[in-house]
């Protein structure tokens, strides 16, 4: 029997571990962060709903790069400009110091987490080949419109008018006068950004152009969701996952620039050898992230939804999206199923959850195994009358195979009745 | 092969071969139908881009520099970052071949009932055999509709005779393995082995959804059914639909008769969600008829499934099932499932058994009266009484490194009065958790515990004479009382598919009701006993596995006889 010094015992080391694990853990840097509130100073759109967009945005330029034009029209705020400064010059300067006359601009919105008057732009229809392709007289590919200043960024209206432009007379495309076709009222976030926290390096997308035998790392790599994308709700910032994909090949990176390496993407200096990373940083063939211990019972859904990529990993499986559970439900076994499993310990399971048990078993398998003489009972005939011990501790599993109240004639092969020898009927056994 | 089965595979292939002869429309179809790799999001050098026109052009644009000459990342390396391999190249197979020993090695003590048992006389000490697992799968090979999957598994395996002890001769009978196998003899069964086609009819009418699949195949409606036959479906946005028809095949032995009832069925479901204006609900109906059969002994049944799907959300579904047999409510289940960023889940089930429903599956259905071998036949797991079953699970992933899940299950025996009792259904109380946490990147501690209270009447216990056939104790009584185990892991991986290692041990104390009582000795209520488990993985190359196992459980308190089991299972695989 277990002693209680020794049970106190392991639960103290397990406590030890557990307690060293989570300390480990603390080192935790991903974080959803809730988006900043929007900005209250900024300028209103859906004040400004019933004046035109070209009557502001002029020319392509934005307003405010004409000094105070046009928000100073007589019609509009010229008297709010020709007074002392108000909460009214917040909406674009940082401050207001008039002597010296100091006012500097806050930065144009361009990069905030929100975004007003936000696209209706399709990735998928921008990237499908057929119909675009067709249409302007080339393939659309993610550079020809991320490109801004000789480096990777968001594209500008300059980059739409290339196609969008009245003057290309893109049969049924928007023109850029026509700013409602493309961008919707009020505001939203600009993707569901996952960030860092706190100690993330700058990200570069130039350096992330080849990898370290100069072959081109392709956009879907790390924005394998783009392509599909409607809208902006489909969007996602690149998953971790994606860099370690990059990161621990060793023929892509150079080894002081792998996954191990935290200072490769943290500015935080750790110390690598203790560092503990989140399982989304390990390689990618590691048990992906949504494969905790839950999983194994349910993911049934999952896995009918995804059995091609069920099948990358589980190599019995066709990846066909249809009717595929028993290509691992007929070869894999569960973890319980250990040596004890079917001797012992299957018994009392399919007593419990019979159903769990047909998931994959039908009744010839119980047969098969059943029909054979177990190895408890010998062949020299002993059994037949030494058994009494072994029953009376527990009954149950001579009655799998054995008639309790049997009556009918003797000299059956094999199958005993229980009532042959014993008083079954006075108390109620079953057959 | 016995006629039905060589009957029921011509039957199969003919359906496929007609079908393939439906003269499809002239026009070329260029739908793509699987799914597309992303080539048109490579990054292509500027210079190929097709000249603007002039006005556009005249569009101030920034210049992107050059990138540098693209050089393809070789297809295997991108095969292997990928996984293991590309589902979506033309054909993929893998091949396992394996050796398993067996072992229950004698401790040269008695048994509990006494007398020492003779190995090689009255049971095989070792048990070793080979095995082989084999799959392919094919995608538009031959035909551009076409898919295929095979499934094979064989075993080398001796059968063990009993030597006579008075003349060390072999004799007929076949001796005990030391662990029971569910083959005792060499062979190859043909596991699943199906052909379909998809995609070759004309879009009119939505026909391209339509997919025959043929062969022997596993059908899901009212039950996971394993057959050999034809399976047609339609595969809509609202409306899917199928049918099929084959015989029912056994799984993993050869043991017992070949002659299986036929089955006949569909489904049929509609998904609201496919509608112009979406309801987050699906409704469906399967239906599963079998004939009877003389060799089995079972009449012929009819199961039908009825299902409603409700998603309020992404990540959460509540299913509700009935289940008929005939026309009597055999069966009702209600699951509430939920999901929450990935790793986080929650469970929840209830599942209500009546009398009706069926004892093991929809092949077996009744108790034939008239055969005392039904026990041994069928497994006999008593009548099926009103009984409710429910759990509630989850789990979650905390911080990306500790891994918890729990469990609370319970079942309460909902019987009559009247009715009969049986240990099998009685009421339970069961609670298990497990937790795994990485302490280094490579190395992941876990531990686990389950533990299960059955509720067993126990009026009053046997009184145990020495020498005398007592009575047996009541139906409620017998059984086990509960058993608790805890068990334990350390798990190092340098990758999944490079090398990890498993190291489990665990522990299991059985507790039994007091069906008897001895006025001269004392009778054990429980048994202690553990295990362990050492598993090897490792990859030679992206291609080529070896995995070994070795299991061996401790000394057996109900079988001092042997000192424990033992197995050691070596596999090497190989994956194209």
């Amino acid at each position: 029997m277990v002693g209680p010094v020794r049970v106190l015992r392991t639960l103290v080391i397990w406590a030890i571990v557990l307690s060293g694990a989570l300390a480990g853990c603390r080192q935790q840097r991903i974080a959803e962060m809730p988006l900043p509130p929007l900005d209250p100073t900024r300028m209103s759109h859906a004040v400004h709903a019933a004046i035109a967009c070209d009557s502001c945005h002029r020319a392509g330029k934005r307003p405010g790069a004409d000094d105070h034009a046009p928000c100073d029209d007589a019609k509009c705020h010229a008297p709010a400009f020709l007074g002392a400064p108000t909460l009214f010059c917040q909406v674009c300067h940082t401050a207001i110091t008039t002597a010296p006359l100091v006012a500097p601009l806050k930065a144009y919105p361009t990069d905030d987490l929100w975004q007003v008057m936000p696209p209706r732009f399709s990735h998928r229809q921008h990237l499908d080949a057929k119909g675009v392709e067709s249409r302007v007289g080339f393939h659309v590919s993610c550079v020809d419109c991320h490109t801004r200043d000789a480096a990777l960024s968001r594209p500008s209206h300059a980059t739409c008018a290339r196609c969008h432009a009245a003057e290309v007379k893109l049969a049924g495309a928007p023109t850029m006068s026509e700013c409602a076709r493309c961008h919707d009222r009020g505001e939203h976030p600009r993707t569901s950004m996952r960030i860092i926290r706190g100690d993330l390096r700058a990200f570069s997308h130039d350096r992330h152009r080849t990898d370290r035998k100069n072959r081109a790392i392709r956009c879907e790599e790390c924005h394998p969701q783009t392509a599909t994308a409607k809208g902006y709700l489909d969007l996602a910032a690149p998953r971790v996952e994606s860099c370690v994909t990059c990161h621990d090949d060793v023929d892509r990176v150079p080894p002081d620039q792998r996954m191990r390496v935290c200072e490769t993407c943290h500015s935080q200096v750790t110390a690598t050898l203790t560092a503990l990373a989140p399982r989304s940083h390990l390689p990618a063939t590691e048990r992906p992230l949504d494969h905790p211990i839950a999983f194994r019972r349910d993911h049934a859904e999952v896995a009918a939804t995804s059995a091609s990529r069920c099948a990358t990993c589980h190599v019995q499986m066709s990846g066909n999206a249809q009717q595929a559970c028993d290509e691992c439900h007929q070869t894999m076994l569960p973890s319980d199923h250990r040596i004890t499993w079917r001797e012992l310990d299957h018994g009392p399971e399919a007593g419990a959850d019979r159903e769990r048990c047909a998931t994959c078993h039908v009744v010839d398998f119980c047969t098969a195994c059943h029909s054979q003489r177990p190895r408890s009972h010998g062949m020299s005939g002993t059994f037949t009358t030494e058994h009494g011990q072994l029953a009376r501790l527990n009954i149950r599993p001579c009655l799998t195979c054995h008639v309790a109240d049997y009556a009918g004639p003797m000299g059956l092969p094999a199958i005993v009745s229980c009532a042959d020898c014993h008083d079954a009927s006075a108390l109620g056994i079953r057959r | 092969m016995s006629r039905v089965t060589t009957a029921g595979w011509l039957v199969a292939m003919a359906s496929l071969v007609s079908t393939t002869l439906v003269r499809a429309e002239p026009r070329p179809n260029l739908t793509l139908a699987h799914d597309p790799g992303l080539h048109h999001l490579r990054m292509r050098p500027r210079a190929a881009q097709a000249s603007l026109p002039a006005s556009a052009a005249a569009v101030r644009h920034s210049v992107m520099p050059l990138p540098p000459p693209h050089t393809p990342t070789p297809t295997s390396r991108i095969a292997e970052l990928d996984g293991i391999r590309n589902v979506l190249q033309p054909v993929s197979f893998s091949l396992n071949v394996g050796y398993q020993i067996d072992g229950a090695r004698p401790s040269g003590r008695d048994r509990v009932d006494g007398g020492t048992p003779q190995a090689g006389s009255d049971y095989a000490t070792l048990r070793s055999y080979g095995f082989g697992e084999g799959y392919a799968s094919t995608r538009g090979v031959g035909l551009a509709s076409l898919s295929t999957y095979f499934s094979a598994r064989f075993e080398a395996a001796r059968r063990i005779r009993a030597r006579d002890p008075v003349t060390d001769q072999e004799t007929t009978a076949a001796l005990p393995p030391p662990i029971a196998t569910w083959f005792d003899r060499s062979g190859t069964d043909l596991r699943t082995g199906w052909a379909e086609l998809r995609d070759f009819l004309p879009r009119r009418w939505g026909l391209q959804r339509l997919r025959v699949r043929a062969g022997d195949q596993f059908i899901y409606g009212a039950w996971s059914m394993h057959v050999l036959g034809a399976n047609v479906a339609y595969d809509g946005d609202t409306l899917q639909a199928s049918v099929f028809s084959g015989v029912r095949r056994s799984d993993y032995t050869r043991a017992v008769a070949t002659a299986q009832p036929t089955a006949f069925g569909g489904t049929l479901r509609f998904d609201l969600r496919g509608l112009a204006r979406p309801l987050p609900i699906a409704v469906g109906a399967s239906f599963l008829r079998l004939s009877d059969s003389d060799d089995t002994g079972q009449p012929a049944t009819s199961s039908t499934l009825l299902q409603a799907d409700w998603r309020p959300r992404r990540w959460v579904a509540v299913i509700a099932q009935a289940r008929l047999l005939g026309s009597n409510s055999a069966n009702q289940r209600l699951e509430v499932r939920a999901r929450y960023k990935e790793v986080s889940n929650l469970v929840f089930d209830i599942t209500h058994r009546e009398q009706d429903d069926w004892r093991w599956d929809p092949t077996l259905v009744v108790l034939r009266q008239d055969d005392i071998t039904e026990a041994r036949r069928y497994l006999d797991l008593g009548p099926v009484l009103p009984q409710l079953i429910a759990s509630v699970r989850g789990g979650t992933l905390i911080a990306e490194n500790v891994d918890l899940y729990a469990r609370i299950a319970g079942a309460a025996d909902l019987r009559g009065r009247t009715m009969p009792a049986s240990s099998y259904s009685a009421s339970y109380l069961e609670l298990a958790g497990a937790l795994e946490v990485r302490l280094r990147r490579q190395v992941a501690v876990g531990l686990s515990a389950l533990s299960r209270q059955t509720s067993r009447t126990l009026p009053h216990s046997v009184e145990d004479h020495a020498g005398v056939a007592d009575p047996l104790p009541g139906e409620t009584a017998i059984g086990e009382e509960g058993f608790t185990e805890v068990g334990s892991t350390l798990r190092m991986s340098l990758g999944a598919r490079k090398f990890s290692a498993v190291l489990e041990v665990y522990g299991r104390r059985t507790h039994f009701g007091a069906t008897y009582h001895d006025p001269m000795a004392l009778i054990p209520n429980s048994e202690v006993r553990g295990g362990g488990r050492f598993t090897v993985d490792a990859w030679l190359g992206p291609r080529v596995r070896l995995f070994a196992a070795y299991d061996a459980s401790s000394e057996l308190d109900t079988a001092p006889e042997i000192n424990g089991y033992k197995s050691l299972r070596l596999i090497m695989s190989g994956v194209y």
